[in-house]
């Protein structure tokens, strides 16, 4: 009798039409069916003057959810980064809730991140942000990102960027950033495909950021799905209030180069961001600013007057509404760009005396009234 | 470049498109296939393709020499002093200088031999062993002396089985690179299904156990006796599962190419002894040791104890070839003891009645501990690991038991596998559920950073 040729060591034999079924299965079920079953389920939990937290800075996923829910229950969105996110305040005392305290309304919903540049802000919504469409938007810019060519992203040299995640893979433009070409590729595929998404948001959310198999060697006796909950808080759980300003910390004055508007990436990254929300018919308002004055020298501060104005300049061309936060006290300044809890107070009145401003607050109080 | 990675999927992409254009054109079939395994071969390092092009065209000048002239032995003798040379120098002159250095030391010569620190050509082992295997072939008319250069080339660097093996024979792979591949839809499928599975067992399987056994094997002295029993266990699974699952994506990207490759493992795991579980690990290695150093040696002709010598001797030169440190060597030498020890009661009937499930924990049990020798980063910790585990002192044992009971469920699957029971695996059900779920997995565990495999270091 001939014997009977091996096929491998114990390896599943499948033929064509079994790999096809195989194939349905994870495709349909697992990459996409999976995710939006538990985006259902899940509930991510949303009190009054939510932020994401810190530790959660990372998980588009609950970026996405939130985004979601912000868009049915609030009339203003508030995009930006720790300024808007509220660096060195609770989440009560954020500029976002400051507005809603003074409008006595939930109107303006908090989807700051932190570290959110603007290289970084254009992936985030253009990924993860579709659900803000038709919506008002309040568009921080916060000019510090273009203090040097390594916060612009435009330098040569090797950095650790800020959610690198979100920033363009396959851009020669960003050298800075040296991810290997598979990671590039993996990134892409958690943009892409929902599953991946989930995948890092349970890694978040449940492991510590820890990939699974670390977890279970750092915890031999747990099994991973008692850590899994259909339930997820990821607002700010322990940030306190501070009250030091920066002369107190000991800040020196700073000479910074700046980077001009027509060579900077952030800049370029933030008119992409305009243009996105202009194609998604949002209504927008930029914020320019805070930024601390009082912490550049005097050659530095004004070449940051001169990139201030073209900012300025470019948003009155393009006809956007913008505020323009004015100098405030010098006590009033944490670091170079974020107020503490007084500076946000007097950046909230401003929003709201502004003749720009004041039409999207009367418009979200009235928005919000109605829904009530 | 890695099999379980983008730039290997982009590549194979666009090597598979190109050769079944010129499917029919054999001449250009061979060249893009030797374009595209010296690019897969220089991605690690350019510079190497240096040298495996000059040693693919020592060896086919050779082969030509020895086929057509009268000097025979002395060609052979050129190249195997060569392929030896190449070795020696790449991978074995550090551990050489090393221990002169430390001979010196102990008997007092004031002479400072440097250590030489020589960047190892990925694969080196396997590629060598390749060619000197056709060389000695053609010496001995087992194969036909290969005239086209760049068929040649490509037999020597065939991407899917160059860096890692299985190191093939010419009289195997030559053949099917002389005619236009026939490559079926059934070739297709099983390609698929290899190359799947042994995704599965490199990222799930063996990266995972790699964290456990990493953590434990890096400082031994930090843990009991019961933690090393199980990290020791978990490496026997885990070089299993890298190797085998690096041969099963090897086999499977050939196959899809209509190019057969020999079975490396047998379920190596499930041997009932130990001339039986060198019959199923890495088998085309075994069979070249068997072939071109065990037969020579004399093989099972003569006394008793010559035969035992050959065992032990081609056991030992199989651990130096892994790598150059005496942990190897003991290791080769372990189970070359183990070999001879039992090559007696084997077949006894005493062992014939022994129950199969007894002898399968035998030899598994014994092979785990050579693997003490092969994974210990040198010989004190390997001495350490062993003396704890004699111990028995267990303060605070640290055992994944979800990560172990896992690999648990594998032994059983493979246990069934060899059984008479083979047939409850063998339905459309449970293939595609497994597939599913093994596919689920690797869809989990794919997003950490890709670990090389254990062998591309030999």
């Amino acid at each position: 009798m001939r014997k009977k040729r091996i096929f491998s060591s114990n390896t599943f034999r499948l033929n064509f039409k079994e790999l096809a079924i195989t194939g349905v299965i994870i495709i349909i079920g697992v990459l996409f069916l999976l995710p939006f079953i538990w985006g259902k389920i899940e509930n991510i939990r949303t009190g009054s003057e939510f932020r994401i937290g810190y530790d959660s800075r990372d998980d588009y996923w609950v970026y996405e959810k939130w985004a979601e829910k912000a868009a049915e229950k609030y009339p203003v969105i508030f995009i930006g980064d720790s300024v808007v996110w509220g660096m060195y305040v609770d989440s009560s005392s954020t500029l976002p809730a400051k507005i809603n305290r003074r409008l006595n309304s939930q109107v303006v919903a908090n989807l700051a991140i932190d570290g959110m540049h603007s290289v970084a802000l254009e992936g985030l919504l253009k990924y993860y942000g579709g659900a803000i469409k038709n919506k008002t938007v309040i568009l921080h810019y916060n000019p510090l990102w273009m203090n040097s060519r390594k916060y612009d992203l435009s330098d040569d040299e090797e950095m650790q960027v800020h959610h690198p995640r979100l920033i363009p893979q396959f851009s020669s433009k960003y050298k800075c950033y040296t991810e290997s070409f598979s990671g590039r590729l993996n990134i892409c595929r958690e943009r892409t495909v929902p599953f991946f998404c989930l995948l890092n948001h349970i890694r978040l959310a449940f492991f510590n950021n820890e990939d699974l198999n670390q977890w279970m060697v750092d915890n031999p006796y747990k099994t991973p799905f008692s850590q899994i909950s259909m339930t997820v808080d990821p607002s700010e759980k322990e940030k306190k209030n501070s009250s030091e300003n920066w002369k107190q910390k000991g800040i020196a004055a700073q000479e910074w180069e700046w980077v001009p508007l027509d060579k900077s990436y952030q800049w370029q990254a933030f008119t992409n961001v305009v243009k996105l929300l202009k194609e998604r018919d949002n209504h927008i308002c930029v914020m320019v600013g805070p930024l601390n004055p009082y912490m550049l020298t005097p050659a530095s501060l004004v070449k940051f007057r001169k990139i201030q104005q073209g900012i300025c300049n470019w948003l009155k061309n393009q006809n956007i509404e913008y505020v323009l936060v004015p100098d405030l006290p010098s006590e009033m300044y944490a670091d170079a760009s974020h107020p503490l809890d007084k500076g946000y107070d007097l950046i909230a009145d401003t929003l709201l005396q502004s003749p720009i401003f004041v039409p999207y607050t009367k418009q979200g109080a009235s928005l919000c009234s109605v829904k009530k | 470049m890695l099999f379980h990675t983008w730039t290997f999927v982009i590549f194979f992409t666009i090597t598979m498109a190109v050769y079944l254009l010129l499917r029919r054109h054999t001449n250009w079939r061979l060249l893009w296939l030797l374009i595209a395994s010296y690019v897969f071969y220089g991605w690690w390092n350019p510079l190497f393709l240096i040298l495996i092009f000059y040693s693919t065209s020592l060896e086919y000048l050779a082969g030509l020499m020895i086929a057509d002239t009268r000097y025979k032995k002395t060609w052979l003798t050129i190249c195997l002093l060569n392929s030896t040379f190449m070795l020696g120098f790449f991978k074995y002159a550090g551990f050489f200088t090393e221990n002169l250095r430390t001979l010196f030391t102990i008997l007092h010569i004031p002479l400072n031999v440097p250590v030489a620190n020589i960047l190892l050509p990925v694969g080196i082992s396997f590629f060598t062993f390749q060619s000197m295997s056709y060389i000695i072939d053609v010496y001995y008319k087992k194969v036909k002396v290969e005239r086209h250069f760049i068929r040649y080339a490509s037999f020597v660097a065939m991407f899917p089985q160059m860096v890692a093996g299985p190191i093939e024979r010419g009289r195997n792979i030559l053949p099917q690179l002389r005619h236009a591949p026939v490559i079926r839809k059934l070739d297709v499928s099983d390609g698929l299904s290899l190359f799947l599975i042994g995704l599965v067992k490199k990222v799930v399987l063996a990266d995972f156990l790699a964290i456990y056994v990493d953590k434990v094997y890096n400082n031994p002295s930090f843990y009991d006796s019961t933690t090393l029993i199980f990290a020791t266990y978990a490496f026997a699974w885990q070089i299993y599962f890298d190797f085998s699952g690096y041969t099963d994506m090897a086999r499977g990207v050939a196959k899809a190419m209509g190019i057969r490759l020999m079975l490396n493992f047998n379920n190596p795991y499930t041997a009932v002894d130990i001339g039986d579980f060198w019959r199923r690990w890495h088998i085309s290695l075994s069979s070249w040791f068997k072939d071109y150093v065990y037969v020579p040696l004399g093989g099972n002709r003569g006394f008793k104890y010559k035969v035992y010598w050959n065992v032990l001797l081609t056991m030992v030169i199989s651990g130096f070839w892994h790598g150059a440190a005496w942990t190897f060597i003991i290791w080769g030498g372990l189970n070359g003891l183990g070999r001879v020890l039992t090559i007696d009661l084997e077949k006894t009937q005493f062992y014939l009645k022994t129950p199969k499930i007894i002898k399968q924990l035998l030899v598994f049990h014994f092979i785990c501990l050579t693997w003490i020798f092969f994974r210990a980063a040198n010989l004190s910790d390997a001495m350490l690991i062993l003396k704890k585990i004699c111990q028995f002192n267990n303060v605070s044992p640290e055992i994944p038991v979800f990560l172990l009971s896992a690999v648990g469920l594998i032994w059983i699957y493979q246990l069934i596998f060899s059984s008479k029971y083979k047939w409850l695996l063998e339905n459309s059900f449970v293939r595609v559920g497994g597939m599913v779920i093994a596919l689920v997995l690797f869809l989990i565990f794919s997003t950490g950073a890709n670990k090389q495999f254990i062998y591309f270091q030999f």
